[in-house]
């Protein structure tokens, strides 16, 4: 280390500036700022966790449907007559399929977000 | 990382970096602290992927520079930068005043020397340890400090 290097060690030794706020308003501020990372974060996790168990539920669902549709196809053929009945039955399960994926999603997201809240409502209040 | 260990391991380096970013903001004590404020959020929120207690300091300080580079950019796009620099010279108390000349003299390198040149002779980082904080090569940190010196030559030597 040459001169001039020493020299503005020393130099920057003794650079302690005073702060604007003091340690301990410092870390409260950073804490309360925590505070609320924590909130999100945790909001985060249980919107994942609502929105893995709803996919879950409409997959299952949606197989459900689908193969008591499917085997109730035969049925529709006769139902529908030879002609419509080459491909409504098909269109049936299709949309029957799709629509127990969608309430089987959505019903599990409304039912969970409900039964969230009245955890948080019922939850003891402070950190 | 729990939020305790993280806030043991902050308790024990938070002095270092606001007085590192205190220089870097040439002695704008307030912004030196918003900025610490804000990089040690970005850290609280990333701290789950330091594996390493040993590693937090680094880790932390790249975070602070990150963010002083952020806000300059922010600054820059604003063009107020240096009218900033310029009050918070002029506004600070005593103690702010006694490191005015040094404050001075920072505010005469450029972000990426004065950055080298703070963590290199304030906080005593290897010449490589600065190069994997600023993310940059051991050549070229070592230009950074060469003339950061040339520059606080005049300060060193009135």
């Amino acid at each position: 280390m040459n001169e001039e290097d020493q020299k503005i060690r020393e130099m920057l030794a003794g650079f302690r500036p005073e702060a604007v706020k003091s340690e301990v308003d410092f870390m409260a501020s950073l804490q309360q700022k925590m505070d609320t990372v924590d909130t999100v974060r945790e909001f985060c996790r249980a919107e994942r966790r609502r929105n893995s168990r709803a996919i879950i539920i409409a997959a299952i669902a949606g197989v459900l449907t689908g193969a008591g549709l499917t085997f109730a196809t035969p049925y529709l053929t006769a139902l529908f007559g030879e002609v419509l009945g080459a491909i409504l039955p098909w269109v049936i399960v299709a949309l029957g399929v799709l629509a127990a994926i969608f309430a089987g999603y959505f019903l599990t997201i409304l039912l969970s977000s409900a039964s969230d809240s009245k955890q948080v409502a019922t939850a003891p209040a402070g950190r | 990382m729990d939020r305790e260990q993280f806030i043991r391991l902050i308790t024990r380096n938070l002095e270092d970096l606001r007085r590192l970013l205190t220089a870097l903001c040439c002695g704008d004590r307030q912004l030196a602290d918003d900025l610490a404020q804000d990089s040690l959020l970005k850290a609280y929120i990333q701290s789950d992927t330091l594996q390493n207690e040993e590693k937090f300091r680094p880790w932390l300080l790249r975070i602070a520079y990150t963010t002083f580079l952020n806000n300059k950019r922010a600054q820059r796009i604003l063009d107020d930068y240096d009218a900033l620099c310029a009050v918070a010279a002029d506004d600070e108390a005593d103690s702010a005043f006694r490191y005015q000349e040094l404050y001075d003299a920072l505010n005469r390198l450029g972000a990426t020397e004065r950055t080298a040149v703070a963590l290199y002779y304030l906080e005593g980082y290897s010449i490589k340890e600065v190069a994997s904080i600023v993310s940059t090569s051991p050549e070229a940190v070592k230009q950074h400090i060469y003339r950061g010196r040339q520059h606080l030559r005049k300060f060193l030597n009135p």
